[in-house]
Formats: structure tokens, C-alpha cells, sequence
């Protein structure tokens, strides 16, 4: 043999047998030590930062502990990981002030110190943003007793001893919920744009909040009108931020109101939306569409979110919303331990909840869970605020890797210290398909509390307990907002996602459904037919949204008419009458 | 509508046969009476302009004064408009009085005049029907107006006691309505007032006779 044919081959076999060894299943342990640590009991996981000033949320806690112990890459792997906006070794923070009972809401000032109308709540507002100051932050924007900004990592809890500060937590974040209009055919509002108006032919201006409007520029006189009014609430300032969400809603609605005037506004957090809602009201919009939704709140009708409807409705606005996207992903039950061992039994002896998530869904969703329980206290509509958590409970995540399970990571959040029954952790991303758990312990708690718990997962059936009842997003649950739930656009039927009432107080939601699976442009989600589309209550949101806007541009009737006309033309679906399902059923604008 | 049109008719016609009774009593004097026809066109451009038709009676005053009972009647076509409807009529009926200045040279006679009237007005509606496809019925109803009306005329003498004359006259009047809309499926239903600017300029010709 050549020898040079030799040496080809022996360097061919042994490249062989290296990739076999790649490939090939193994004998050896998935090596798991990036991300999780081995959990025999709970105490052997109690850490130092468990110890902090409990006024500021766990997982700030946790970023300062390893900000301190690890160094400031470390801190801004984790920060990254759990969606933390960290920048220059300031992290993105809201700070509440403690509200006095002579507390006056007469507020925003957005660039300077709010007006409250108590020299009391304004020197300790001026104390806190000085003492932020102080210690390397910014106050970037405020409204009622909070302040948004950022604060240096190393000093959360130095802020935090000041006794006017109730909470630091990270911002509560809007998201989006997951994404021409076959709903323009399917609800019929083609046959009514056909129409010539009746007795009124006046332009309707529709506010779209969203997350982002990329290339909304590049749609303008084709899937949008010819021009459009942004403005941007956002620390970036950008309208086009990467995000095709809003953009794509804008597209339902030009589709939907051909006629309509459209304004975006770009949020992300509370303190945006605040913004964003006078701002929408200093435009004089008639209808706000708001495909956005968080885990946050008690889902009774309370909340910022609510307050600013019932202001938005003041000045004549109509708020629609989408229901949320997380009727798969919910579950809900009370505490119960028959063992008494301080973990929650979800059925019978079973204290671990499991679910499974791909390695690509935990690549591209992240893992997360959102524990919340029926403990918020009492909303007070003038300080915006509630009086708090009694009862404190905890969340851990484990993984199952090689038949063993692994503890992942918890929330810890120490209340009544921490005042809102809230648990959350995130984002964890795995390269093999397996299954991942929760747990909840019973820290400190005299009453066996209600749980709501949303594990976004974006398979349906892969939870191993699940409750699609009162799996609504907030501000869905608001009394003063159309919350839309999802409809498929061809083939009418219920969209598992779609998240259901009813609302925490048993009111029924959504109010409506409509359709979503939608085709958009190739700028944004592309078109059904080839495979991709709009899905999601983001979807379903603007098309009640246009349907308002198209009837109130051709037609004398004042919207909460035209909301009342649609409701009665809905066609109803599930159980006979309004439920919390479906709402009133699916949107049509025809008689029948 | 239809009755109150009939009856002013019956007006105009007892005025004219009172009309032919009192001439026969008053010396110098004497009644005339008039028929015609002609054309209206409408300020508002959602009426098409129409054909009319007409009686009148005119008595002297004094030797270049005179006053004029005027009756018309006309049906304009609507057309589509940006008030949703495709089609329908507005019937109007003007009784008109007038008081007229004659400038008579020889067998003519100028004549200006201005004077008020009272406007009789039905409105059908026949174009809603995308509307009502939709499950949306409309109505609409106008009312009766008083209205103000200027112009001129001439008159030729045919014979004795016939003359040719044409006439015109534009008129200033708004005429107010109702519109109701309403949702079927719901019964939630929206109405409020409507105004159209008839303002109706009439070209009018025709034979007078003494009586």
C-alpha cells in the first residue's frame, strides 16, 4: 500500500472513532455545572444574599452577591440571563416610596419631581432622588410615588436602608404577547368598508402601544397610511428598536380602518405606559390598542394599568387589549401540604410540578416562571399602590438531567418585608430536550394562599398540570379595558393560548374574541399562507380595535354604542351566552 | 305629507276660484291666473335639479303694484352622497306670496318681486340598502319651512286677455330634519337633526288669463 494512502487512512480512522465518541450516547454524566446546582435539602442552598434588606426584590439581591463575591462580569452574565437591563455597573431599578394617608395623586411631573400636593411625600421624594444621586444612580422618570432609574449594582442596599424607600425591585416590564389580515374577510368589516358613510366622516385616531415598530417606515403608503405619528417613551428613544410587533398591529388596523389615523408609542415599562397614556391623551386619540400584558397584580380590576384606563376613558378613550397568551401555560390551586413538610403538594404526593421544554425553546424563549399569589392587600387608587403581602412563599426550578434532578435557581423574596406576593425566575436556556420542575415552599405563612402560576413554555400540553381558567394577563382583568381573546381566522375555532377568565373577583373575560393566525407583510410576521403569519391575542387585539374604528368612522354612533353593537353581533361560541372563554363570541360585523 | 300637499293644492285652487268670483265684482281691477312650468335647480348638490310645475294668481294693488299667490311643485333626485344613502326623492312645495313692481311698456311687462313662503317637504329615502344589508336601518325626515324668495319676470301681451310670461326667482331656505339609525340585532339606535340648504333657484314659464 502507498504509504501516503496509509497514513490517509489511519488519520481517516482516527477522525472516525474522535466523531463516534462525539455522537455516539455515552456513559458520561450531561455536564449540568454552568447552570445549576445540586440541591440534598433546602438549607444546604441558603446563601449570604438571602440575608439583605428584604425591601429589595431577590433576584437584585442575588445580582449583588455576585456582583460582590464573583466580579462584574459574572454579575452581568446573570443580569443578561434574567433580563436585567444592566449598563456600566448600573442596573435598571423602580423605587416606591412609602405612601402617607394625606398622600394627594395630583401628579406627573415626568422630567423633575412629581407634584404631589404633599410637602411631606415631595421632601422624601427629593430626599430618595437625592440620595440615588448620592450613590452614583440617575433618576430617569417618575410617576406617583415611584421613581424609574438606574442604580449603581454595589449600593441597592444602602438605598434601600433609607426608611421613606418601601421597595427596589427591577421594573415591571410589558411584554409582547407573541405574534392582508385574513380578519378583515372573516369578520366581515370588508363588507362595511365598502360602505359610504353615514352621517359622519370623520377620521378616527388610534394609539397603538407597543414594544417596537421596525420597519414601520418602509410600509408607509402601502401596509400603513402615508404617514403616522411616533413618539418613543422608552430610555433608547427608538420607534424602530428591532421589534416587528407593533408594526405588524398597525398593519391589522390599516386593514381593518383603512381611514384611520394612526400614532405609535413605544414602552416597555409601567412608568412608559404612564407616559405614553398622556401623551395618547394630549393627541386626542379616540381609541388606545394595547397588544401588550404582564404577570403583574392581583387580576381583580386594580392596578396602574386600570387607573390609567379610567383616566384614558375620562378623556374619551376606548382601550382595547389583548386577553394574553397564556392559557396553556397557567396554573392555578391553593396550598396544600398533607405532609406538612413545607412543600406544596400539586396532587396527591406529587411536591414537584413538571414540565418539558425543548433545547430550542430554551434557547430562544428562555425558561421561566412567574409565581403570584391572592395576597396583594388592598390597591389604594390615590398612591397607586397595595398594602401588601402577609404571607411569604418561594419558587424553585429544578432540571431533570440523567434521571436526576438538579436545583436550578429560586425566588426568595422575603415577605411582608417584600410587599408583593410575587416570585419569578428566568431565563435559563439548556442544550438537550428534557424536563424542568417547580416547586413551592411555604416560608412564612399562616394562611394557605391561591396561586396563579405561568410557566411560558410555547408547546402546547407540556405542562404536567394545568389550569386555562383565570389565566388572563394583566391589564386584561381591567373593568375599563376590551380585553380580546383568540379566534383562528380560517378555521374559527379556539386557540389553545388564548388566555381565559375569569377575572380574580369572578367578573367575566374577555369580552370578545377575534381573529388571529393572521398574514402580515414580509416586513413583520410574513403571510399565512406561507407558513408563517400572526398568531396570538396581539393579533386578535387590533382587529376589534379597527372593527371600533371603521364603524365610528362611518357611522353617528358614539363608541361605547359601537362596543355594544359589536358585542350583540358577535356570534356566540361555547357555552350558550357570555363566558369566559370566548367572551361574547367571535367578532363579526355583519348582522349575522 | 301626501295629505298636506293635496290640501294646499285645494288652497291654491279655492284662491283662484275666489279669484274668478271676486273679478266679476271689483271694476278696473281683475285677477289673473297663471299656469306654468319650468326647471329647479338646489344649492345643495346632493339634489338633482328637477322639472316643475306651477299656478299663480296675481291681483293689483295699485297701477304698478301687485300681489302674487304662488303654488309649485317639484321632485328632485338624490344622488349618491357622502350621507350614505344612493338614491331617493325630496319632493318640495312651495306656496309662495309675493309683492310684485311692474315696469309696463306697451305689451310687456317687467316685473320684479320678492315675498315669503311657506315650503312643504317629503323626503324618501331608496339607496340605504347596503346599510340595511348590514342590519342597519336608517330614516330619515324632513320638515315643513318658511323660507324667503326675490326675482323678476317678463310678461308679453298675446292677446287682450292672454299673456306669455317667464319668471324667475331664487329662494333662501334651509329645510331641518331628523335622522335615526338604527342597529338591528341590538335596537341601540342614534339619531339628530339634519339642515340641508335647499335654496332652490326656479325658471318658470307659462300663460296668464284675466279673469
Amino acid at each position: 500500500m502507498n504509504r501516503k494512502i496509509k497514513y490517509f487512512l489511519i488519520g481517516l480512522f482516527t477522525v472516525a472513532v474522535a466523531v463516534a465518541f462525539m455522537v455516539l450516547p455515552g456513559t458520561a454524566k450531561t455536564d449540568v455545572s454552568g447552570i445549576v446546582k445540586k440541591l440534598d435539602n433546602k438549607s444546604a442552598y441558603e446563601a449570604s444574599y438571602k440575608e439583605g434588606n428584604a425591601k429589595v426584590e431577590f433576584v437584585l439581591r442575588k445580582l449583588m452577591n455576585i456582583y460582590h463575591n464573583d466580579g462584574e462580569e459574572a454579575a452581568i452574565r446573570f443580569a443578561t440571563r434574567n433580563r436585567l437591563e444592566l449598563e456600566n455597573g448600573r442596573i435598571a431599578v423602580e423605587v416606591e416610596i412609602k405612601s402617607t394617608a394625606s398622600y394627594n395623586t395630583s401628579r406627573f411631573n415626568h422630567t423633575g419631581m412629581p407634584s404631589t400636593g404633599d410637602e411631606g411625600m415631595e421632601q422624601a421624594m427629593m430626599m430618595v432622588k437625592n440620595r440615588v444621586e448620592q450613590l452614583g444612580g440617575i433618576v430617569e422618570k417618575t410617576y406617583n410615588h415611584y421613581f424609574q432609574g438606574k442604580a449603581d449594582i454595589g449600593t441597592l442596599d444602602r438605598l434601600a436602608e433609607l426608611p421613606e424607600i418601601s421597595v427596589v425591585r427591577s421594573p415591571v416590564r410589558f411584554f409582547t404577547q407573541a405574534i392582508i389580515s385574513e380578519g378583515v374577510a372573516d369578520t366581515k368589516a370588508g363588507s362595511i368598508q365598502s360602505l359610504t358613510a353615514y352621517r359622519n366622516n370623520t377620521p378616527v385616531k388610534v394609539c397603538i402601544i407597543d414594544g417596537g415598530f421596525q420597519n414601520y417606515s418602509q410600509l408607509l403608503g402601502t401596509e400603513l397610511p402615508s404617514s403616522v405619528t411616533v413618539q418613543s417613551f422608552t430610555a433608547s428613544g427608538k420607534v424602530e428598536n428591532g421589534q416587528v410587533h407593533g408594526t405588524a398591529v398597525a398593519e391589522i388596523i390599516h386593514d381593518m380602518a383603512p381611514d384611520a389615523e394612526l400614532y405609535f408609542a413605544v414602552i416597555s415599562t409601567t412608568a412608559d405606559l404612564v407616559e405614553a397614556v398622556d401623551w395618547a391623551i394630549s393627541q386626542k386619540v379616540d381609541l388606545i390598542s394595547f397588544s401588550m400584558g404582564n404577570y403583574w397584580g392581583p387580576l381583580d380590576g386594580t392596578g396602574i394599568t386600570n387607573s390609567l384606563a379610567v383616566e384614558a376613558k375620562a378623556a374619551g378613550i376606548t382601550w382595547v387589549c389583548s386577553a394574553g397568551n397564556s392559557g396553556a401555560e397557567h396554573w392555578s390551586g391553593t396550598f396544600n401540604d398533607p405532609d406538612g413538610n413545607g412543600w406544596h403538594n400539586f396532587s396527591g404526593s406529587d411536591e414537584m410540578f413538571e414540565f418539558y421544554v425543548t433545547a430550542e425553546e430554551s434557547h430562544y424563549y428562555g425558561v421561566s416562571t412567574i409565581l403570584k399569589w391572592n395576597d396583594w392587600g388592598t390597591w389604594n387608587e390615590s398612591t397607586w399602590d397595595y398594602s401588601g403581602a402577609t404571607q411569604d412563599y418561594d419558587l424553585f426550578l429544578y432540571i431533570l438531567v440523567d434521571g436526576e434532578w438538579y436545583l436550578v435557581d429560586s425566588s426568595e423574596n422575603r415577605q411582608p418585608g417584600y410587599k408583593y406576593p410575587y416570585e419569578g425566575i428566568g431565563y435559563y436556556e439548556f442544550d438537550e430536550d428534557t424536563f424542568w420542575g417547580v416547586k413551592i415552599f411555604k416560608k412564612n405563612a399562616t394562611q394557605n394562599v391561591k396561586f396563579d402560576m405561568y410557566i411560558p413554555t410555547f408547546t402546547y400540553g407540556t405542562l404536567e398540570y394545568s389550569t386555562p381558567e383565570g389565566s388572563l394577563t394583566s391589564p386584561a382583568d381591567s373593568p375599563n379595558i376590551i380585553s380580546v381573546g383568540a379566534i383562528d381566522a380560517i378555521q374559527n375555532t379556539y386557540h389553545y393560548y388564548s388566555s381565559q377568565g375569569p377575572t380574580a373577583d369572578g367578573r367575566i373575560k374577555p369580552d370578545i374574541c377575534a381573529p388571529s393566525g393572521v398574514s402580515c407583510s414580509d416586513y413583520t410576521y410574513g403571510s399565512r399562507s406561507q407558513g408563517y403569519g400572526f398568531y396570538g391575542t396581539s393579533a386578535s387585539c387590533p382587529h376589534m380595535t379597527g372593527a371600533i374604528a371603521l364603524l365610528k368612522s362611518k357611522t353617528p354612533f358614539t363608541t361605547n354604542e359601537i362596543v355594544q353593537i359589536l358585542y350583540g353581533r358577535a356570534i356566540d361560541m361555547g357555552v350558550a351566552g357570555a363566558d369566559s372563554k370566548y367572551g361574547r363570541g367571535r367578532l363579526n360585523m355583519a348582522k349575522d | 305629507m301626501k295629505k298636506t300637499m293635496v290640501f294646499s293644492l285645494f288652497l291654491v285652487v279655492m284662491f283662484a276660484v275666489s279669484g274668478l268670483w271676486a273679478g266679476e265684482n271689483l271694476q278696473g281691477k281683475s285677477f289673473r291666473l297663471g299656469i306654468g312650468a319650468g326647471y329647479a335647480t338646489f344649492s345643495d348638490d346632493q339634489f338633482d335639479g328637477s322639472v316643475l310645475v306651477g299656478l299663480k294668481i296675481t291681483y293689483p294693488l295699485a297701477n304698478a303694484l301687485r300681489v302674487e299667490l304662488a303654488g309649485a311643485y317639484t321632485s328632485s333626485k338624490i344622488t349618491a352622497n357622502v350621507d350614505g344613502y344612493s338614491g331617493g326623492k325630496l319632493k318640495v312645495m312651495p306656496i309662495q306670496l309675493s309683492l310684485q313692481y311692474c315696469f309696463t311698456a306697451g305689451n310687456l311687462n317687467p316685473y320684479i318681486g320678492a315675498g315669503c313662503g311657506y315650503y312643504l317637504n317629503d323626503l324618501s329615502l331608496d339607496g340605504l340598502t347596503g346599510w340595511e344589508n348590514m342590519g342597519f336601518e336608517i330614516t330619515e325626515e324632513v320638515k315643513n319651512k318658511f323660507g324667503f324668495h326675490f326675482g323678476g319676470g317678463i310678461e308679453f301681451k298675446l292677446k287682450s286677455n292672454l299673456i306669455f310670461f317667464i319668471d324667475v326667482r331664487y329662494c333662501v331656505v334651509k329645510i331641518p330634519g331628523t335622522y335615526t339609525i338604527t342597529d338591528t340585532v341590538t335596537g341601540i339606535e342614534q339619531s339628530g337633526d339634519i339642515e340641508k340648504d335647499l335654496n332652490p333657484l326656479m325658471f318658470g314659464a307659462g300663460i296668464s288669463i284675466g279673469l
